[in-house]
């Protein structure tokens, strides 16, 4: 018999949130969320609070001294979760500023285990907390009253089966020193970390008693919705999300086509399912072209697919693709869901939630990031710094899912050397497909060959190749060239094309 | 939705007027008017505190003097008490008729401004629970007039 003691947990209500949380919110757990002013606290505590809030499980929020209440109840009913049916019926507001001004540790605790006990809230949240304790600092209080009061507040609260939430701003390096923190079961810090011009929310759980956290910094964004956490997945994480479907993850010898004939058989009969392949070329070269063939040729095999844009927007996107409105048809269906990006300030976490979300939406069995060059752009710059080992986490999350990835790059047009990739990226995928432009008899011509194609044999083969409004039509081998990397192919008999 | 100005004054009205109307003199008047009002006050105050009920009391009777001259400023918003008393004084010199609109302004301007500042919505919840019976069923009645 197990007779250790069951810790329920509450979802917050914020999405991503839980996933950080390791499952969600401890039943009558003392939490508190900390950070510095306008890192979103109010907005945190507020979200889960109206989440949470049932007439059976009230609330009661006192306000203390941090933004005044009129202000509070001002702003935040501009979020979609502020539901004004729940005030009052399942959310109660108390302003608690006059035991503040009257300085008085007792009169605070009294006046709130009076309001407790008179509604049995399941939730209790107090913003902002650090208000309170500054003001009291004006009577004889000294750190061990302090660690007395918070004390007696967390056992009365918990006592009365309620789970609490104290906001305070706090700066990191009082951790150490305020008996709060030593309290609390839970410990959630926001911060705002700025970055030349761009601005990066970030979450991070210090600490949670009874339940394993995904450690580290979790970007987040506070829209008209709320708040959202991207947790920082780790590698296989994806797979085995409780209570959701698992995508099946395809036998090994599967091969996915491209849609290009001639491809197809450079590679061995297709793409291997849950491959990451990288097409790269120079601009106007078809990565395009060949990652959208990939993606309708999908749709035709009955496999939903994802792309994501960042170069052009994605209507613009929809347009221009060579197969044009069969691939608009395709979006319009909702058998290719075609992602939106936000440029400038994204996150990869964020980018990799969005395309998760997006694999499960649509159930994909193939995605595009179109290109590689785009998203870096479109990344916040303190998020540059990491780009191969962040985008090596992302191929590895995606692929895990069971997804065939292909990630186009583009590539400087170079003659004297020879290079895969901008991003040094070449490494992190299972397969390169390299496309460049050669001079053949006075005309510039497209070619494509396989470079990399792990543990699959492959032809080594230069093919040239013509995208007509059809199809992507793959030419003949050059052969009896050198150079033809180089753009400048010269005939081994010495004379030049 | 937006309530008029009207309607809001035809809510204050049903509110005050029954009270009012039992008082056998100016004081009287003053006296019921007043706890009406406090009523709200207090109702409001246990959701934004003392203070930010002074300081929409405060706007509101600044806004109410510019058709009532006589009515006195309000004590300042730091006060620990709620802020009504002192205006009792005031109205008490005054005829009860007159008592009677100048306080239905004062209401009125004070609701007008909470519900600027938070809203029709939740401003309608709060006067629900102040001022409970049928203001749900007076407030429809009004709609439809």
């Amino acid at each position: 018999m197990n007779d250790k003691v069951v810790i329920r947990r509450f979802p917050t209500g914020v999405p991503g949130l839980d996933v950080v949380l390791g499952g969600g919110l401890p039943e009558f757990s003392f939490n508190l969320i900390a950070g510095a002013p306008g890192s979103g606290k109010t907005t945190l505590v507020q979200q889960i609070m109206f989440s949470l809030a049932t007439p059976d499980r009230p609330a009661l929020c006192f306000t203390v001294l941090g933004e005044p209440p009129l202000k509070m109840l001002r702003y935040q009913q501009q979020f979609a979760f502020f539901d004004m049916a729940k005030v009052n019926d399942s959310i109660r507001f108390v302003s608690l500023a006059e035991e503040v001004a009257n300085n008085s540790l007792d009169k605070f605790l009294e006046r709130i285990t009076r309001e407790v006990e008179a509604l049995s809230p399941g939730i209790v949240v107090v913003d902002s907390f650090r208000s309170f304790m500054r003001a009291s600092k004006r009577v004889p209080s000294d750190e061990l009253l302090s660690q007395l009061f918070v004390q007696q507040l967390a056992i009365r609260l918990t006592g009365w089966q309620a789970t609490t939430f104290l906001v305070g701003e706090y700066l990191s390096f009082e951790v150490e020193a305020n008996p709060v923190f030593t309290i609390a079961d839970g410990l959630l810090w926001l911060y705002q970390s700025i970055d030349r011009n761009s601005m990066v929310r970030k979450i991070q759980v210090m600490k949670l008693r009874g339940q394993a956290a995904i450690p580290g910094l979790h970007t987040f964004r506070i829209t008209d919705e709320g708040f959202h956490v991207f947790p920082r997945l780790i590698i296989g994480s994806e797979a085995a999300q409780p209570g959701e479907p698992s995508i099946e993850t395809p036998a090994p010898l599967k091969r996915l086509s491209t849609g290009v004939k001639g491809l197809d058989e450079m590679l061995g009969g297709g793409i291997p399912a849950g491959y990451s392949i990288l097409v790269a070329g120079p601009s106007g070269s078809g990565k395009t072209s060949l990652s959208t063939e990939f993606l309708a040729e999908g749709v035709r095999q009955g496999e939903s697919g994802v792309v994501a844009v960042f170069e052009k927007h994605p209507g613009a996107y929809a347009v221009s693709a060579r197969s044009g409105q069969g691939f608009q048809r395709m979006v319009r269906e909702g058998q290719i869901r075609l992602i939106q990006t936000r440029p400038l300030d994204l996150s990869i976490d964020e980018t990799l939630y969005d395309l998760t979300d997006a694999i499960r939406q649509v159930k994909a069995r193939r995605l595009v990031v179109d290109s590689l060059s785009g998203f870096e752009l479109a990344l916040a710059p303190t998020f540059r710094q990491d780009f191969r080992e962040s985008l090596y986490r992302m191929v590895a999350v995606l692929t895990g899912m069971g997804v065939t990835v292909m990630l186009t790059a583009e590539l400087e047009d170079r003659y004297t050397d020879l290079r895969f990739s901008p991003h040094g990226t070449a490494f992190l995928t299972d397969a390169i497909i390299l496309q460049r432009y050669v001079m053949l008899q006075g005309e510039l011509r497209r070619i494509m060959g396989v470079v990399k194609l792990r543990a699959s044999a492959h032809s080594k083969q230069m093919r040239t190749f013509e995208i007509t409004q059809e199809a992507i039509v793959m030419g003949e081998a050059l052969r009896g060239y050198e150079g033809l990397l180089t753009g400048n192919p010269v005939s081994i008999e010495g004379t030049k094309d | 939705m937006t309530r008029t100005r009207e309607t809001l004054r035809r809510i204050v009205r049903r509110e005050l007027r029954p009270k009012a109307a039992a008082a056998a003199d100016a004081k009287a008047v003053a006296a019921a008017t007043m706890e009406t009002y406090e009523q709200l006050a207090r109702q409001l105050a246990r959701l934004i505190g003392k203070a930010g009920v002074s300081a929409i009391h405060a706007r509101s009777v600044h806004l109410t003097q510019k058709e009532f001259p006589w009515l006195a400023a309000a004590p300042p918003a730091e006060s620990s008490q709620l802020p009504i008393q002192h205006l009792r004084t005031t109205l008490e010199r005054q005829q009860p008729a007159v008592i009677l609109v100048s306080a239905e302004t004062l209401v009125v301007n004070f609701i007008d401004l909470l519900e600027t500042l938070i809203g029709e919505h939740l401003t309608t919840r709060l006067l629900q629970e102040a001022w409970p019976g049928d203001f749900m069923a007076g407030t429809a009645r009004e709609a439809t007039e």
